[in-house]
């Protein structure tokens, strides 16, 4: 990660799970008994039926959720650590997509890219630039002064992974990015994701669309159910187009 | 991120915030300006009626009545002595002339009343004024004693109203300092869940600034700078209102009434009150602001 914590551990894996469970406080267990580890520049498909835990995986990644037992680490931090003050720089190295897109509707595509930007006191010229720049990345050039509601939903997605990618964040957490989306839409945002990920970030997408892995047949899958990591195959071992079964 | 540029940034937001929720902020405007005109309306009447009261406090004093047979030249001499006390204000001597042509004015019949006498009936005496130090009852009637002499056919002080004003005007003091208090902190309730509001409809733009690594002064900063913003203008409407109230009111109310015969006595807020309103105000939305972000922060949390 470019901007470590200094009590982070340069030579820990990127993602580190162990012996975590989330129990929250009605008593369901999101997550339990979870062991994982994910190298720096990785590709991780986390598959499996609604409730298994896959949001739940990545808000600890992301650290909007701290686990009731076990350890998780990002980037060599243990959240859990933290002082809470220091968990938003921890942030700034995790871009992160959601299905419903998450953009601000009276803002601009250019303003709601650029705030990833803003909240580091990037000025406010070499934000214009940057947003340009990673517009036209994700095929959206000439789109910043637009609206979000005026965009469809594919082109919402990738005002979202602009904002996710501005910062060039080590890690992209993704979850169901395509949820909202027709097929041919779906096959574009992951085939862009995919892209970003060839330029060195760590992607982990949380999907229950089987179709998706099909464009990624590198990638790591981890299969959950009932909270628990069921499968676990890597990026060799997986037969190409082999679905979460 | 330097200082200068943080503030730069969390302005320029909340510059964008008040445009993009014009009717959210003008609601919160409104609702500041109420509470406040209301602690306002409190404190015009309380100082007034104060001022009146301290006023008639002033006016504490001893009618001394000469006995039959004192010569004016007698009255005056007890009158420079009477002056050279310490806990004597003014000593002022009414003439037996005097005191008749006042109760001429004072009752309409009294040419009638006073036909049947042949002469002014009325004794000379003095009018005198204490200092405002002087205003236990019991000092009042201990200084009476003090000047009684053969001379004086009978001393009038009203001591016990004395004292019963003064208790009343402190109890009064009293429940200003309770209720004014009261009054504060349910402007600052009233203040501090609109506000909530206006940060409830924005959530979605906290959460996001979370998700990018926003820190909470980064997200807290433009809606303090709303708070104080919407806290110092709402006061603002409110000191204009409390102004027309004022002459609405107010004024015309004593005039009415004349109870000041003639002079006024009745006034505005003086400019510290004013200014202290403004400040209030300003107080009160950052106060606000800041007790609604943390409920809404740590919940998030």
């Amino acid at each position: 990660m470019s901007a470590r914590r200094p009590d982070g551990d340069p030579d820990a894996p990127i993602i580190e799970l162990k012996g975590v469970e989330k129990r929250y406080p009605d008593g369901t267990v999101a997550l339990r008994d979870v062991d994982l580890t994910v190298e720096a520049g990785a590709l991780c498909f986390i598959t499996g039926p609604s409730g298994a835990g896959k949001s739940t995986l990545l808000k600890l990644v992301h650290c909007a959720e701290l686990a009731s037992t076990g350890t998780v680490r990002v980037g060599g931090n243990n959240p859990a650590r933290l002082k809470s003050r220091s968990i938003p720089f921890l942030r700034r190295n995790i871009g992160v997509v959601f299905q419903d897109f998450k953009l601000l509707p009276a803002h601009t595509v250019a303003e709601n890219v650029g705030m990833a930007l803003e909240v580091v006191g990037v000025s406010p010229r070499t934000i214009r630039t940057r947003v340009k720049q990673v517009l036209s990345q994700v095929g959206l050039g000439g789109r910043g002064h637009m609206k979000p509601g005026s965009l469809s939903g594919g082109e919402q997605q990738r005002v979202a992974v602009a904002r996710a990618i501005i910062n060039e964040p080590a890690i992209v957490l993704a979850d169901e990015p395509t949820g909202n989306l027709d097929p041919a839409l779906s096959r574009e945002i992951l085939d862009l994701l995919v892209r970003i990920h060839h330029k060195g970030t760590t992607l982990l997408v949380a999907t229950h669309d089987p179709e998706l892995l099909t464009r990624a047949p590198d990638a790591r899958l981890l299969h959950l159910e009932g909270g628990r990591i069921t499968r676990d195959l890597p990026m060799e071992g997986r037969p190409v187009g082999g679905g979460d079964g | 991120m330097n200082a200068l540029h943080h503030l730069e940034i969390a302005v320029r937001r909340s510059l964008r915030n008040v445009v993009d929720f014009a009717f959210l902020n003008t609601v919160a405007v409104g609702v500041v300006a109420t509470s406040i005109l209301l602690l306002g309306m409190f404190v015009l009447i309380l100082l007034n009626l104060s001022g009146v009261m301290e006023r008639w406090g002033r006016d504490v004093q001893v009618y001394a009545y000469f006995a039959e047979g004192v010569g004016e030249e007698r009255c005056f001499e007890i009158k420079e002595e009477i002056e050279a006390l310490p806990e004597v204000r003014k000593v002022r001597y009414i003439s037996k002339e005097e005191a008749l042509e006042t109760f001429r004015r004072l009752i309409p019949d009294a040419d009638e009343l006073l036909s049947d006498l042949e002469n002014n009936p009325l004794p000379p005496s003095l009018e005198i004024q204490l200092t405002s130090e002087l205003r236990d009852p019991d000092k009042v009637a201990a200084f009476a004693r003090e000047i009684d002499r053969p001379s004086f056919a009978e001393l009038d002080y009203a001591a016990e109203w004395v004292g019963q004003f003064y208790t009343f005007l402190n109890l009064l003091k009293l429940s200003a300092v309770v209720m004014g208090t009261l009054l504060a902190l349910a402007c600052l309730v009233i203040v501090s869940t609109t506000i909530q509001l206006t940060i409830w409809a924005r959530r979605d733009e906290i959460e996001i600034f979370r998700l990018v690594g926003a820190t909470d002064r980064f997200i807290q900063a433009p809606f303090l700078i709303e708070g104080a913003l919407q806290g110092a203008l709402g006061a603002s409407v409110s000191v204009g209102l409390l102004w027309v109230a004022y002459r609405l009111v107010f004024v015309a109310l004593q005039d009415v009434l004349g109870i000041t015969g003639g002079a006024r006595v009745l006034s505005f807020l003086p400019l510290p009150y004013l200014l202290g309103f403004v400040l209030g105000g300003l107080l009160l939305g950052l106060l606000g602001s800041w007790l609604s972000l943390r409920r809404l922060l740590d919940s998030d949390r």
